[in-house]
């Protein structure tokens, strides 16, 4: 496996590159720590409308101007919100990356936050929300996660509510940009066919000498996990979907790899748990699974399905009784290698192109695990035993909250 | 069946992303006797990535079997250990179905390919199936056809498709009906495999880390062909005159706009790049004329997409909006102008330049992948553009760059004229 090259430079960016010279490209990912953690409920949606507006206007180019730099390149430039991080990917043909280097810099250093694109994207984020209504997954994960966690960040949507993004003015916008997109709160993450001496060059370049003005970065704490309560949210579908959430540890928690085999056990793929019972065997549904997001703070394990409305209760009880099947016997030997050959393959499979490399990497050192964190977890999820996985599920596997929406 | 092959017991942590020294041998596209078809790319990875495309989607279905190509995808599954096969390795696969086609593909690190590429072709030749299996396969696709019920967006394609190709079989869902389903029996379900799922029928596309002659040895055993070719003749696509559609969907939030033409036949793929370009240049990215005018300056729609689907017989050219019911009309008659213009040749070089570097760039982007590339030359193979396959890394961009300002003009007046548009409109109730 690729090892990164990690620099860290005066003012207290981190530089993460891999060279990779399969393909004549070079992919870049800036991670902005803390993402929407800092949100809160009166500011909902904060991030993310950051993340749209950082590529409308910066002091020397207009939204237009942008885009035509970057599409005349035929490079790609784009900026997401995150639960732990704001995100700005980068992706360019090799000899163009430099230049797409320096846009992105700028972007990232000074952007403009013009009134006429606020007013334009708070718009349309409120119509994205609407949509976001007519998929009952989302839906249902959205109220999931405010069953959980309550009133803390990570019971908000990304998006925010119709409410607080139609109040968010520009002054929320540089207030947050002035505190927290600060180059000791920088990753920088490259992969590609470029020499890390060269990509550490670059970056210095054009990032080297920003300077922090705000240098004390507030903390954040963990979620309060709420009482574990149900929802059902009625609407007039030919399916229901039926969702389990459990409280479950965060990324830095020694527990964190047998969790991620629990959920790879219990949901990933077609020779998962879930999906040889409850659809293979039942024919329950025909989208059947389980997933544990890795987060900062703390997480959850959600395990749901898509059933007939008649089959609700039914499907209830065979996803918690699977959950609670863990808790209550080990798993053999045949089906924690299993779980470990899956959950080890599909980690590698996840990191074949340029980007996902620097994604991996760059994610973990965001989260304050370092680069290095990718092969540790591998060897972690390795000596999990059966015991611990048990162990484990005994502490997850307690009262679920339950949304069912259908 | 085939007794179950033992499974490598490596882990797969073996499976590393990159290499770091480029080198690439050269595509290889051979016709077995009988018709089997096999595409082979060596890429600089340790995994090995299979697409395996049946022609025999949707389109082929008779009344009163109509859903019967993908439960039969479904069924290929049942009784057997593959996905317990590939996923021990840390490998993944998948299947769908569409109009023109049924493909399977997997991706293993590359010493996998030689137990798991004869099993997954035992599966497919030879199937053993129970009554029990059927049904209970049944059940579960019922439960993904409701499912596909409460996407609105996949309701609104359905009715773009519909009013689109009328009673050609491209106007029907390529999930059947809830009835048919039900009514597909066992024997149904076998002839119509038996029918279909042929070696010389097949397409088999194979990227990553593999040796050209070895697989070349490996998919002649796996695949022994069986006698006869099989002519599968499909009626022709009656031309459409515009036509119009309004729906009212449960709980919608946001108005849809779908305008679509009908493009191309596979066998015209030159064309159907051109068609690409003109998608590039009315959406691909923020400075492109649609997502320019109606997103960034208007504020019309909340996004806005274009794209062509090459399939066998003529696909469609489909721009689709997402906005509030206000802005219906005026988006429509403003796309329709943008069109009108690229039909008179207004365009500038610039423009026209952006647009090829974007597509050919993203086309090179999306190749890193042994998957993406797998399924691209699969499709394009199966389709019989096999002059594209052979010779994909080049020839995609090059045919792109020579595409003129009067190439657009000619492609837009050609396909895309008013008079036979497709409009399906989709409200919130």
């Amino acid at each position: 496996m690729p090892i990164p090259q990690s620099t860290v430079l005066d003012n207290g960016t981190v530089v993460l590159v891999v060279e990779n010279n399969a393909v004549d490209l070079v992919s870049a990912k800036f991670f902005i720590k803390y993402g929407t953690q800092m949100e809160t409920p009166e500011q909902a949606g904060l991030v993310h409308l950051v993340s749209s507006l950082l590529t409308k206007g910066t002091s020397n180019f207009s939204a237009q101007e942008i885009a035509e730099q970057v599409e005349c390149m035929g490079a790609s430039l784009s900026a997401e919100a995150n639960s732990d991080y704001l995100l700005i990917s980068l992706k360019a043909i090799a000899s163009d990356f430099p230049s797409l280097l320096k846009l992105s810099a700028e972007i990232l250093r000074s952007p403009s936050f013009p009134q006429s694109e606020i007013a334009l994207e708070r718009h349309l984020t409120i119509q994205a929300i609407k949509s976001q209504q007519e998929r009952p997954f989302a839906i249902g994960y959205d109220r999931l996660q405010s069953l959980l966690f309550g009133q803390h960040s990570y019971g908000l949507p990304i998006l925010g509510f119709e409410h607080t993004v139609a109040q968010l003015s520009q002054s929320d916008l540089q207030a947050y940009h002035q505190q927290y997109v600060q180059p000791q709160n920088l990753v920088v993450s490259i992969a590609g066919k470029i020499s890390s001496d060269q990509a550490v060059q670059l970056v210095a370049e054009v990032l080297g000498d920003w300077q922090s003005v705000n240098p004390s970065l507030p903390s954040v704490d963990p979620p309060q996990v709420q009482t574990p309560s149900a929802a059902r949210i009625s609407q007039n579908n030919q399916q229901a979907i039926v969702m389990l959430g459990y409280p479950a540890v965060a990324v830095n928690s020694g527990d964190y790899p047998a969790m991620k085999l629990i959920s790879t056990y219990l949901g990933s793929g077609l020779s998962s748990r879930l999906f040889v019972e409850l659809r293979e065997k039942r024919g329950l549904a025909y989208e059947v699974s389980a997933f544990y997001p890795t987060r900062q703070l703390a997480s959850l394990l959600v395990a749901y399905m898509g059933t007939a409305n008649s089959n609700v209760e039914i499907a209830l009880e065979g996803l918690q009784a699977e959950c609670d099947r863990l808790a209550q016997q080990p798993l053999n030997a045949e089906e924690l290698k299993l779980a470990k050959s899956k959950l080890l393959g599909q980690y590698a499979l996840g990191k074949q192109t340029n980007s996902q490399l620097a994604q991996a990497y760059g994610w973990y050192e965001c989260l304050g695990l370092g680069a290095d964190f990718d092969q540790e977890f591998v060897r972690q999820v390795e000596v999990v035993s059966a015991e611990s996985v048990q162990a484990v599920a005994q502490a997850c596997f307690q009262q679920p909250a339950i949304v069912v929406v259908g | 069946m085939l007794s179950s092959p033992s499974v490598p017991s490596h882990l797969p942590s073996v499976i590393s992303s990159v290499t770091t020294t480029p080198q690439q041998s050269g595509t290889c596209l051979e016709v077995f006797q009988g018709g089997l078809k096999l595409v082979c790319q060596p890429m600089l990875t340790a995994v090995v990535c299979v697409d395996i495309w049946i022609p025999s989607g949707s389109a082929v279905e008779q009344a009163g079997n109509l859903g019967i190509a993908h439960l039969l995808e479904h069924m290929i599954f049942r009784g057997t250990a593959f996905d317990f096969l590939i996923e021990s390795q840390g490998g993944t696969s998948s299947a769908a179905t569409s109009l023109d086609y049924t493909h399977f593909t997997f991706i293993v690190p590359a010493q996998g390919l030689w137990t798991t590429l004869p099993y997954l072709a035992n599966m497919l030749l030879q199937p053993k199936w129970t009554e029990a299996d059927f049904q209970q396969e049944k059940a579960v696709v019922l439960e993904e056809i409701a499912q596909c019920y409460d996407d609105p967006d996949w309701v609104a394609y359905q009715l773009l498709q519909q009013t689109a190709y009328g009673d050609h079989a491209y106007g029907r869902s390529v999930l059947g009906t809830t009835a048919d389903v039900q009514r597909i029996t066992l024997e149904q379900l076998c002839q119509f495999h038996a029918l279909h799922y042929r070696p010389e029928q097949m397409t088999i596309a194979i990227t990553g880390d593999v040796e050209i002659g070895r697989v070349r040895t490996l998919v002649q055993e796996s695949f022994v062909s069986r006698t006869g070719g099989l002519h599968l003749p499909q009626p022709a696509i009656a031309p459409q005159s515009t036509d119009r559609r309004t729906a009212h969907l449960n709980h919608l939030h946001q108005s849809r706009l779908l305008i679509a033409w009908l493009g191309v036949e596979a066998s015209a793929w030159q064309d159907g790049l051109g068609l690409d370009l003109v998608a590039t240049l009315l959406t691909g990215g923020r400075s492109s004329r649609l997502v320019r005018q109606l997103r960034e300056e208007l504020g019309w729609v909340y996004d806005i997409d274009c794209g062509f689907a090459l399939q066998r017989q003529p696909g469609l050219f489909t721009i689709s909006a997402c906005l509030e019911n206000a802005y219906l009309e005026p988006v429509e008659h403003h796309v329709l102008t943008q069109i009108e213009a690229l039909a008179q040749g207004q365009i500038t070089e610039l423009e026209l330049a952006k647009a090829k570097r974007s597509l050919c760039n993203s086309f090179v982007f999306g190749m890193e992948s042994p998957q993406t590339l797998a399924s691209f030359l699969g499709y394009h193979t199966m389709l019989g553009c096999d002059q594209l396959c052979a010779n994909w890394s080049e020839l995609y961009c090059q045919t792109i760059q020579e595409l003129t300002i009067s190439d657009v003009q000619r492609l837009t007046a050609q396909y895309l004229a008013s008079d036979r548009s497709i409009v399906v409109t989709c409200l919130p109730h």
